[in-house]
């Protein structure tokens, strides 16, 4: 079954849904197309487009953050060419990973999944060895978003890598959340606004074919000098055409919202460097973005990854590991949970 | 979902429309922080002109919100209940303002400026004292501000005169009376489009009690060499008035301290008080002989060093800030008006002894007010009379700072406004792009040629040997195009256009060397 509103012409029935209903289903509630496997009830996918940043290391923490909080949660590492995941989270190399499930047809999630030791959190390592490991497959990466969309966890998180390629922007775009990580730095900076608009654009992309406006999206992605260099102008051709579709077209886009958090923050100023980016990127794209807070740059972080544990559980009263544990708290705020007490 | 470009000005300073003065400066010194050019926040978000065309929009709805008479007119507008009117006018008397009346000085300065710059009447005055300077910058950023606030910038001259007309018969009234009276004006002058037009209604009022006071009319002539700077509005205002000094040097005086007042406030004050003086020696005896007349007794005072003389030299005060009186009008009206209550009482005694002195003093009332508010108070009475009266050396030396720091301000305004909206050069549909031509666009544009190639990444080495018309030293066609279409992409030409007029002149010139 369709859901009425967006079936994404290249978009995996994922997207369509995520797209289509904007509003939270009730908790539990299996997607339509999806028999009656539950869903996750919420998404997190980690990105940034810079490599680098601590994305591996604010999912690995996240899922601590979360699992302690009494949630099941399930961590994927979704950066195929360069997974490290399971070494955030101290797990050995894993013996199953995620190519496995994508090489054989037959495999179920459920047989790639590892337990981390924290209870609570399960995690699916990412590719390994395979050369093409990186290389998804368009049918592959459809298999995959369906099935990570059926996976039981109360949240999912998506640990992404680096770039801006469609294997990673897919999996950013289903999300509940997108949580964009950000260092204070302009190079990172930089690649996060990329990332985002990568991200919008994509959404367009999928979307265009129930507006008809794929030569305005394509044109936009890729003309040099063009005059659609951002989504108001692209919403303001398809106003043109069709003011109502522009309409739906603009909510929908709104609906996305992208959760900023920045990393390594070494003074006081950098800790505002959030909401100057989302004030920034709202003035410019007229689109909300949420700043969860920062993360002070940690010693203790570092030590942690050396010694291939969470911060969280290493060093529980860190700053860094406190900032998660706001970030986590933020999110289970926007989600409605109530926010239980961490331990 | 709205482009900054479509944004009201609130909604660009981020502020709610009942924000105060004070709320919005600090939204607009953040968002400057924000949006500087070397903002994380904003880095590779958006190109640097973007970020550029968003200042110079904040900046603008910084200086229009922060000014009580034009944020009344912008939020008539924008359809919001009049009621603001009355916060905007408690608003601006804190001394919080006096930033944001210098930003709108400047602002208006600009506007004025062109209108300065270019009218006669402001020009030979000026001229004559060492103004000429500054006069050529006006123009530029004239031209901006007309393309820019247009409406309000002129709306907002007109209110000021219309002020000042009605501070003089009001002297003593409170605010609101005063804002009352200025509306009244508005509404007469509604039917002439131009702002200047709207001027002249009040300025004849003025002019006409002025004239009752005065009767000293050399004004004729000063009336006709206005007219020309500000154009039609001004010739209309003229004939009303017909030859009545005060008009005169209303028209004179608001146009020298639109002039000046780029400078900033307290440049202005003595570029002010220099105009007047001008304009009451060249222009005619009118004004001086108001003033002196007026001023007669007052004056003794005035030239006296002593600096507050405004209980006991209500007058004197009156034709010393005459000049002054452009530069309040620059400001915004309603600190005016707000600072006027003080001055305003000295002279409510004085306006009946002399009728001349009534007049007179109405311009003084204003110019008195602004030019406590911008500088400090003891030093702008002090300077507005030296260069009053005296004409002495003191004069010039005020003259020359204001000049100096209005020049500093009409720079910074010109560069502005460059970078907003540069303007091509007219170039015709079959030009032949050579070096010449692309170099001057690229100085239109107020690119350096480093800027350009910085953001094109073409080595300056290149971008010099094409602007020079060096075929020999240029690399081959192939790469030439690809640079000639990266510099007309930059300089908004047209890449095809400019690359292939450039490589056929290139091939014909080589080809015969």
């Amino acid at each position: 079954m369709r859901l009425p509103m967006s079936k994404p012409s290249r978009a995996p029935q994922a997207d369509a849904r995520a797209l289509g209903s904007p509003t939270p289903e009730p908790v539990h509630a299996g997607p339509p197309g999806l028999g009656r496997r539950e869903r996750p009830r919420r998404i997190i996918a980690v990105g940034g487009g810079k490599g680098g940043i601590g994305k591996s290391m604010v999912s690995a923490n996240l899922g601590v953050a979360l699992a302690q909080s009494g949630l099941n949660v399930l961590l994927v590492d979704a950066d195929l060419g360069g997974a490290n995941l399971h070494t955030c989270l101290g797990v050995g190399q894993p013996e199953a990973t995620l190519s496995d499930f994508l090489r054989r047809n037959k495999a179920r999630l459920e047989d790639v999944i590892v337990p981390t030791g924290v209870p609570r959190l399960s995690l699916i390592a990412g590719a390994q060895d395979a050369l093409d490991a990186a290389n998804l497959k368009y049918a592959q990466k459809q298999k995959l978003l369906k099935t990570l969309l059926g996976a039981q966890a109360d949240y999912l998180i998506l640990d992404l890598g680096a770039g801006t390629s469609f294997n990673t922007i897919d999996f950013f775009i289903m999300a509940d959340h997108g949580l964009l990580v950000v260092l204070p730095e302009p190079t990172s900076v930089e690649n996060a606004y990329r990332f985002a608009k990568a991200a919008f654009f994509r959404r367009l992309q999928q979307m265009e074919a129930q507006y008809g406006i794929q030569d305005l999206v394509d044109s936009a992605l890729t003309t040099r000098e063009g005059s659609l260099r951002t989504l108001h102008d692209v919403l303001e051709q398809v106003r043109r055409k069709d003011p109502v579709g522009a309409e739906r077209l603009e909510r929908e886009l709104a609906a996305f919202r992208i959760r900023l958090v920045v990393n390594q923050a070494r003074t006081d100023a950098d800790l505002n460097v959030g909401t100057a980016v989302a004030s920034a990127w709202k003035k410019f794209f007229g689109i909300d973005m949420d700043d969860l807070g920062a993360i002070r740059y940690d010693d203790e972080a570092w030590r942690a990854v050396r010694k291939r544990r969470p911060v969280l559980i290493e060093r529980p009263d860190s700053p860094a590991a406190l900032a998660i544990q706001r970030i986590a708290a933020r999110l289970l705020a926007i989600d409605g949970t109530p926010i239980p007490a961490t331990p | 979902m709205k482009p900054f470009a479509q944004q009201t000005y609130y909604e660009l300073l981020e502020v709610p429309v009942t924000a105060q003065m004070e709320e919005i400066h600090v939204a607009y010194s953040r968002l400057m922080e924000l949006y500087a050019p070397d903002s994380i926040a904003v880095y590779a978000l958006v190109d640097a002109d973007q970020v550029d065309v968003l200042r110079a929009r904040m900046t603008e709805a910084m200086e229009i919100l922060t000014d009580a008479d034009l944020r009344v007119e912008y939020d008539k507008d924008l359809g919001l209940p009049a009621r603001k009117v009355a916060e905007a006018v408690t608003a601006p008397p804190p001394v919080a303002e006096v930033g944001p009346t210098q930003r709108a000085a400047e602002a208006l300065a600009s506007a004025v400026g062109a209108s300065a710059a270019t009218s006669p009447v402001a020009t030979p005055e000026v001229a004559g004292k060492g103004m000429e300077e500054p006069e050529p910058e006006l123009s530029g950023p004239a031209a901006f501000r007309a393309s820019f606030v247009s409406g309000y910038s002129l709306s907002y001259v007109t209110s000021s005169l219309q002020t000042a007309p009605f501070g003089g018969g009001f002297m003593g009234m409170p605010a609101a009376g005063r804002m009352d009276g200025g509306a009244a004006s508005t509404v007469e002058s509604g039917s002439s489009a131009a702002p200047v037009a709207q001027v002249s209604p009040k300025t004849v009022d003025t002019g006409t009690e002025a004239t009752a006071a005065v009767s000293v009319a050399a004004p004729a002539s000063v009336v006709a060499e206005a007219p020309s700077p500000v154009a039609a509005p001004v010739a209309s205002s003229s004939a009303a008035p017909s030859g009545e000094s005060p008009v005169v040097a209303v028209v004179a005086t608001t146009v020298q301290p639109e002039a000046s007042s780029p400078a900033a406030s307290s440049g202005e004050s003595p570029v002010a008080a220099s105009s007047p003086s001008d304009t009451a020696g060249s222009s005619a005896a009118d004004a001086s002989a108001e003033a002196q007349g007026a001023q007669a007794p007052a004056s003794p005072a005035a030239t006296e060093p002593e600096p507050e003389p405004e209980p006991s030299v209500p007058e004197a005060p009156v034709v010393a800030q005459v000049p002054p009186a452009p530069s309040p009008v620059e400001d915004v009206p309603v600190p005016s008006v707000a600072a006027q209550p003080p001055v305003a009482e000295p002279q409510p005694p004085t306006p009946a002894p002399p009728s001349t002195s009534i007049v007179v003093a109405p311009p003084p009332s204003r110019s008195t007010g602004t030019s406590r508010p911008t500088t400090s108070p003891t030093g702008a009475s002090a300077q507005t009379r030296g260069p009053g009266r005296q004409l002495g050396d003191a004069q010039v030396l005020a003259q020359d700072a204001a000049i100096a720091t209005a020049e500093a301000a009409m720079a910074q305004v010109s560069a502005r406004v460059r970078e907003a909206r540069p303007r091509l050069p007219e170039i015709a549909a079959d030009a032949e792009f050579n070096g010449e031509l692309l170099r001057r666009v690229r100085e239109t544009r107020g690119f350096t040629l480093q800027q350009v190639a910085d953001r094109t990444r073409i080595s300056s080495r290149h971008l010099e040997n094409v602007e020079a018309d060096r075929y020999t030293l240029l690399p081959p066609p192939v790469y030439l195009r690809g640079i000639l279409m990266n510099l007309a992409r930059e300089l908004g030409l047209d890449p095809l256009q400019v690359s292939r007029s450039y490589l056929g002149l290139a091939s014909e010139k080589s080809g015969k060397k």
